[in-house]
């Protein structure tokens, strides 16, 4: 019973000969279970969970099988597929903002979704379209039955909302609604591809938490999918980790987490920047991700593999069973044996042996695998380079030209009085959850907005917008944003998107070529890939070409907006470990924001929390995150997935007021576990607490009690 | 790309190298402008067939288009002329021919001008913003209010007839569209991360607009384009068909038609020639933009680099 998948092969064809995406994977999901499937972007999870539900289209399912229930799916046919995925398979894809239909209102998606589990065989196509314009579900029975799959979900208030359309709703939001779609069916298997990826952490944390929920009250079968092993370790029984369209190893949880048997297992966990010292480099993976091409005769994993021997590509690795009920598909007892941290040591030894020369391949690109565990943390004192004065960014929310001459819109303050410092070489992390206006003040900063109220200033010197900015203050600041896929021109290459700041700076052709190739080492990418055009790179690899044109005019500060939100949690290594090495070597300052606090934990000196755009607490990282003083910083660590069991009810409740309407007295106070009277009324001032200050009425007892319950993080590892 | 792979050695001497360097090159530009997409193939082909016989048709006809020889009225189509003679003898073929260039240069002038209007009329408002964009947009919706033909008429009308109104008419009538989407495609690109990283390193606006704008909102005007040669050739055709347009004795398949109507009984040949001829350029035209639709798709280049590279 339940589910099983075996020596599964999908394949796609495309013009350059076949993809083969999922090369002989087998597991078994158990009726009940939580089973997470982990492994990097390409490497088949997604084709083999479309597979499932046969929505393999346009790749095709050239062996194996899959069972479910006692019906091969592999070769059901249409009917029994319907019926299937109707009332026993559900599925939740990764991007909410596409995966919702936007012209119906989410009610009648999910009233939709109870039709089919009622009668899962009827079409009725006249019918559909007598009912389309008509609400569709008057009935008194759908609606409550929908009212309480909203509620089921942890949708606020379902009455006021059921007739919301998407677009009214948080991403957060609209995840809950897809898994109110798909719980509709009251499936026993609930298929979740990256559910969380494009969420906020606390988001992500509360999604996680229903899902949990959801599979204890109705013992629902889970199988999540993600690339980042702490979010499945969190809440799944078991993990089934997959390379190249293949299951290297699967086993509990705990075992698997603690004692790892397959390097890959090994490389995954130790590139999660929460299982390393901050500023430390992270191990990374080296190697580049698999493409598709066939499987290799040996072992998949050889060409990344630090204990490959010559065994190992010529014969495929045999699948042995450990005890605990966990198979390893990897044959060589020390590489089995080595455990993390060692195995960290002993990489980090041999690279310091065979000195700076030692390069591994690492996402296409040559790194120096030098970690020199360089101190980024040392500060050299004077003048900041970057300071913030009671800086206030507002935007208008109608761009109406009525508007605009009657002067009636509403003005929405996405950053509000925050001044902060930054001081030479030291990294600052901004860090809120979506729509906190950390990005706003990020290109504030950068220019791209002109405040509204308050100063920018570099190196004393105030600023204004880009346009006003002397070519020397342009050249001061350099940005790295979000998504390496936008932010280089598709229709210039890479060499020439390099070559434009320095055009711009009005530098000679032989000075520029110069200059071009410095920083293709700089970022460790190969000069030949000055000729190739951005959608011949892979994330990563943008990532770091959108780094060198940051670089270009020798900045002293880089603004990073979520620099490796986009990326694999591997590939994120290798760019943090960049970001690290390049502050060592050039001394720059970082403003770095980011929702994610085990990466802000690992890259900043200082931290500040932004909330509803004010500041609610600054303070050097090591104590903002081991003892936050403001409780919303307190919540947001919460929501960190660190391979612990879920928090509890203590996370986040709710969703971020609207910032065009920001509640009175302490903004946070209607989601604060602490608010009382006080909060309602009295906008709290500034507390210093040890060497951070926090804006809450209880800040030093907030401190106290994390100190107290040794919420202490580094105590993790 | 061809410069990545690996060149011929030069051992065999320069004539294979040159000979490989051109295939190489031949090669990759075809697959560049899509030649292989079938639509592409025979609209392209066919609009090249057009442009060819326009170019090199005149040498090979011994007629004179407008020379009138009235011994030889209204033949039938003949070994000596092939789609035979009009009402006052002049060969149909041969003023077929000519009434090819005349069709494609209006077509490809009036074209032009209403890209160039038109995208910078887009490019203005969409990089802008504000007021300008509202202004020129306000106009455009006014040009777009009034029914194409009708104003063209008009135009045509309160001008005089001849062809260099047609041209003006038709090429203040059509540039609204190809504003609207540039200004789409500029709005959608305007605040991408490149072109805010390009403000950031002090590009100044008209190069941001000539460098990363225009190169991304390029690809549906081409399309948009295409299909308009065809367009305008039928829109020219019919208002010298209403006697605004080219005037007899030039040769114009529009004006041809208007003056076989009258035989159209006794020699039906005098109006199926030039009508065949702009349903086929019609054809043509809309063929190669609808391939160029396919191929231009942004999916779909990517999808090529991969298979080539």
């Amino acid at each position: 019973m339940g589910l099983s998948v075996s020596d599964l092969h999908v394949r796609f064809r495309t013009r350059s000969g076949p993809v083969h995406a999922v090369n002989g994977a087998s597991f078994a999901v158990e009726p009940g279970e939580i089973v997470g499937l982990v492994g990097e972007s390409g490497c088949g999870k997604s084709v083999t969970a479309r597979s499932i539900v046969r929505l393999e289209e346009p790749g095709e399912i050239v062996r194996g099988s899959i069972e479910f229930d006692g019906t091969t799916l592999t070769s059901a046919d249409d009917r029994t597929l319907r019926r299937l995925r109707g009332r026993e398979l559900a599925m939740v894809f990764q991007d909410p903002e596409t995966t919702l239909n936007p012209v119906y209102t989410v009610g009648e998606q999910i009233a939709e979704a109870l039709r089919v589990t009622d009668d899962p065989d009827s079409q009725p196509f006249v019918g559909e379209l007598l009912a389309g314009v008509r609400s569709r579900f008057t009935s008194r029975a759908n609606r409550g039955r929908v009212l309480e799959l909203l509620a089921d979900v942890g949708i606020p208030r379902p009455g006021a909302r059921i007739d919301d359309y998407p677009h009214q709703f948080s991403g957060g939001m609209r995840q809950r609604v897809m898994l109110a779609i798909a719980l509709a069916r009251r499936p026993s298997l609930l298929i979740a591809d990256e559910p969380t990826t494009a969420l906020d952490t606390t988001t992500q944390a509360a999604i996680l938490e229903r899902l949990a929920g959801l599979n204890e009250d109705h013992g629902m079968g889970v199988l999540l999918i993600s690339h980042d092993i702490g979010v499945v370790s969190q809440l799944c029984d078991r993990i089934v980790v997959m390379y190249d369209g293949v299951v290297v190893e699967s086993g509990p949880t705990s075992e698997l987490l603690s004692s790892p048997a397959h390097p890959y297992t090994k490389a995954l966990l130790g590139c999660l920047p929460g299982r390393s010292e901050p500023g430390e480099p992270l191990p990374t993976v080296g190697g580049s991700p698999p493409d598709g091409s066939p499987p290799p005769a040996g072992c998949i994993f050889v060409e990344r593999c630090p204990f490959a021997r010559e065994a190992c590509r010529e014969t495929e690795q045999p699948i042995l069973e450990l005890k605990g009920g966990r198979t390893v598909r990897c044959d060589v007892p020390e590489a089995r044996a080595t455990d993390l941290e060692a195995r960290d040591e002993s990489s980090n030894s041999t690279d310091r042996e065979e000195g700076r020369t030692a390069t591994l391949a690492v996402d296409g690109g040559v790194q120096s695998a030098s970690p020199t565990g360089s101190e980024p943390t040392q500060r050299r004192e004077g003048q900041s380079v970057l300071s913030l004065e009671g800086v206030t960014t507002a935007f208008r929310t109608s761009d109406a030209l009525v508007d605009r001459l009657l002067g009636t819109t509403d003005r929405l303050t996405a950053v509000d009085d925050v001044s902060l410092e930054l001081r030479p070489g030291e990294t600052l992390g901004l860090v809120g959850e979506s729509g906190c206006g950390k990005s706003t003040l990020a290109r504030t900063v950068a220019g791209l907005e002109s405040p509204t109220a308050g100063t920018v200033r570099l190196q004393g010197e105030p600023v204004g917008a880009v346009d006003d900015r002397s070519v020397a203050q342009l050249a001061e600041v350099g940005v790295v944003f979000q998504n390496p896929g936008t932010s280089l021109n598709p229709t210039r290459t890479v060499g020439e998107s390099l070559e434009e700041p320095l055009v711009e700076a009005g530098w000679s052709g032989a000075r520029r070529a110069d200059r071009v190739e410095e920083l293709f080492s700089l970022v460790d990418l190969p000069d030949a890939y000055a000729d190739r055009y951005p959608r011949q790179l892979s994330g990563g690899q943008l990532q770091r070409v959108a780094i060198a044109r940051a670089l270009a005019l020798e900045p002293s500060v880089l603004v990073l907006d979520e620099p490796t939100a986009a990326l694999d949690v591997s590939v994120q290594a290798t760019v943090l470990n960049l970001l690290g090495e390049l502050q060592a070597a050039l001394g720059l300052s970082y403003l770095f924001v980011s929702h994610d606090l085990a990466v802000v934990r690992h890259v900043a000196d200082r931290v500040a929390a932004m909330y509803l755009g004010r500041l609610l607490e600054v303070g050097p990282a090591r104590q903002v995150l081991s003892r936050p003083a403001h409780p919303y910083t307190a919540a947001l660590l919460e929501a960190v997935p660190d391979g612990d069991a879920l928090a509890s009810e203590s996370g986040l409740a709710g969703e971020p007021p609207s910032p065009t309407d920001p509640p009175a007295g302490c903004a946070f106070h209607p989601r604060c576990p602490l608010a009382d009277d006080r909060c309602t009324h009295r906008e709290p001032t500034w507390e210093t607490v040890g060497d951070a200050r926090s804006r809450c009425h209880y800040a030093k007892s907030c401190a106290d009690e994390h100190t107290s319950t040794q919420h202490d993080w580094k105590q993790h590892d | 790309m061809s410069e990545r792979h690996a060149r011929p050695s030069n051992a065999d001497g320069p004539s294979s190298t040159v000979r490989a360097w051109v295939r190489e090159h031949t090669s990759s530009t075809l697959a560049r402008v899509g030649w292989t997409n079938s639509s592409v193939r025979f609209g392209g082909g066919l609009v090249c067939l057009l442009a060819i016989i326009a170019v090199v048709g005149p040498v090979l006809t011994p007629y004179d288009p407008t020379a009138q020889a009235l011994d030889a009225r209204l033949q039938g189509p003949s070994l000596a002329h092939p789609l035979g003679t009009d009402a006052l003898g002049r060969d149909v073929a041969t003023r077929l021919v000519y009434g090819a260039r005349v069709s494609l240069a209006l077509a490809v002038v009036a074209t032009a001008l209403r890209v160039v209007v038109g995208t910078t009329i887009g490019l203005l408002a969409g990089y802008l913003g504000g007021l300008v964009d509202a202004a020129l947009m306000r106009l455009v919706d006014i040009q777009l209010a009034f029914p194409g033909l009708v104003l063209a008429l008009v135009i045509a009308g309160v001008l005089g007839p001849s062809l260099r109104n047609v041209l003006i008419a038709l090429s203040v009538v059509g540039w609204a569209s190809y504003a609207r989407v540039v200004r789409g495609n500029v709005l959608a690109v305007k605040d991408r991360p490149f072109v805010e990283a390009a403000r950031l390193y002090g590009t100044p606006g008209r190069r941001i607009a000539r460098r990363h704008l225009l190169p991304s909102v390029l690809n549906p005007v081409v399309v948009l384009a295409t299909m308009n040669l065809g367009t305008i050739v039928l829109t020219a055709a019919g208002l010298s068909f209403l006697g605004l347009g080219a005037q007899p004795p030039t040769p114009e398949w529009g004006t041809m038609i208007a003056g076989g109507r009258d035989y159209l009984r006794s020699a039906p040949w005098l109006v199926t020639a030039p009508g065949v001829a702009i349903m086929l350029t019609v054809i043509g035209f809309n063929v190669l933009g609808d391939g160029l639709r396919d191929v231009l798709d942004p999916d779909h280049l990517e999808e090529r680099d991969r298979g080539r590279s």
